[in-house]
């Protein structure tokens, strides 16, 4: 379960330096990572969706899973179901105001614009490609021809 | 039975907790963050449920709030009892009234027979001239001067009809009459169980920390706090108040979650720990997507 969660973070969110840890308080495996470059470390901890907490737990969780000489005060749970999809929930104690519409909405903006490029990154790669398989098929053309010529020359 | 004038009136109908007074509803809200749901009609535009007015519906934690306070007494009209004396009198009411209302009825009839009497008179007239008239043509042979004839009559001669005793007016009292209930003090005993306990302990804390605080029913938890007036703000949290090592499945924390960041607040869950200490754990998704 955690290789799942592992994988789905590496290959599928790209996230950043992902390293295992061990909590031995726990005896949980816990991972680490970077949502992205500039954004801080962030503590995830793989759990599967047929678990059971309760408050008691998820403080527990919140006290003893911690890096050495690194603070936070949350942690990611994920929750991980049996195919593999993971969904990502923050737990924090305390009262944590969500965020702004602004920046909900600016960050809704920046997701687009990034699937934008990409896909106008994915039509050129096949244009160029089209573009050099047709080269390919001409000079093939014109290698087969002159042969052909040679050929008819011999009586 | 006197009560303070200072302290806010909660009548309590069938279990449930309202306050009529609109100045103490207003001084309720603005002074003390307690915000209630109105649920009555508005006098002057009954037919929607847009907005509401008066009475102003409390939670029980609310209550519970103002009388630890101090700021509120919690009463119950109870109806008096009616007693047989009361009975007979409203009998002999009704029977006096119905004969004034006769009196006054055949009165009433005879002045309007006097001024309708010459009209009266020649209507008869007409009438006999026509029977006269349809004997003439039969064959029989009638005067010219029977025609002429007057009909004698007096008022009295014209008949009045007895007003019956169920047609009789009947009084309606538009004014609310006070005295068939008395308001009687009611000892509050919210909250008794553990989820009561537990659910009062959050809403004081959080009142107490200076948010409003509304019932979470149209999101699914115990709470929506607002950092301001309700009518002003977007609430920021949904409480859910659950025992502290209460079991929770990872689906529901999903449920939870996802429903949070749908409507744009935080889901914090809360409970009472071993050290009788309030903890808050906030929801939150991480937005990985």
């Amino acid at each position: 379960m955690t290789f799942k969660v592992y994988m789905d973070m590496c290959e599928d969110k790209g996230w950043w330096n992902v390293k295992c840890h061990a909590c031995k308080q726990l005896s949980v495996v816990f991972l680490s990572g970077h949502a992205s470059r500039n954004k801080p470390r962030d503590l995830v901890l793989p759990v599967s969706v047929g678990d059971s907490f309760s408050q008691e737990t998820l403080h527990k969780y919140l006290h003893t899973i911690k890096l050495e000489g690194y603070q936070s005060d949350s942690v990611i749970l994920a929750l991980s179901a049996d195919d593999g999809s993971t969904v990502y929930f923050k737990v924090t104690e305390g009262l944590v105001l969500p965020e702004p519409p602004e920046m909900t909405d600016w960050k809704k903006y920046r997701r687009e614009e990034r699937l934008n490029l990409q896909r106008q990154h994915v039509t050129l790669q096949r244009q160029q490609y089209t573009e050099y398989q047709q080269k390919q098929q001409q000079q093939h053309k014109q290698q087969q021809a002159p042969e052909h010529s040679l050929h008819t020359d011999v009586p | 039975m006197s009560f303070d004038r200072g302290k806010t009136t909660i009548t309590l109908i069938n279990g449930q907790c309202f306050v009529w007074n609109s100045k103490q509803a207003r001084f309720l809200r603005e002074e003390l963050r307690i915000v209630g749901t109105l649920c009555g009609s508005l006098p002057r535009a009954p037919m929607q449920n847009t907005h509401l007015g008066l009475p102003l519906q409390l939670m029980p934690e609310e209550v519970t709030l103002l009388l630890e306070k101090g700021l509120a007494e919690v009463v119950e009209n109870t109806e008096d009892v009616i007693t047989e004396e009361m009975k007979l009198e409203y009998k002999n009411k009704e029977k006096k009234s119905y004969k004034r209302q006769v009196e006054l009825y055949t009165r009433e009839r005879q002045e309007e027979i006097k001024r309708k009497l010459p009209q009266i008179i020649a209507g008869k007239k007409a009438k006999r001239n026509k029977v006269l008239d349809e004997r003439r043509k039969n064959g029989e042979i009638i005067d010219d001067s029977e025609f002429e004839k007057e009909i004698e009559m007096t008022v009295e001669d014209v008949g009045i009809p007895t007003l019956q005793e169920a047609s009789m007016l009947m009084e309606i009292p538009l004014a609310c009459d006070p005295s068939t209930t008395t308001p009687v003090l009611v000892k509050w005993t919210y909250p008794k169980s553990d989820k009561e306990v537990l659910r009062y302990r959050v809403f004081r804390d959080l009142w107490d920390k200076g948010h409003y605080l509304t019932s979470g029913s149209k999101f699914g938890g115990d709470f929506i706090a607002y950092p301001g007036d309700p009518s002003r703000f977007h609430s920021l949290f949904i409480v859910v108040c659950k025992p502290h090592s209460a079991s929770i499945s990872g689906i529901e924390l999903i449920t939870m979650g996802r429903l949070g960041t749908n409507v744009k607040k935080t889901i914090v869950l809360s409970s009472v720990d071993e050290n009788d200490k309030l903890c808050y754990t906030s929801l939150q998704w991480t937005g990985i997507s």
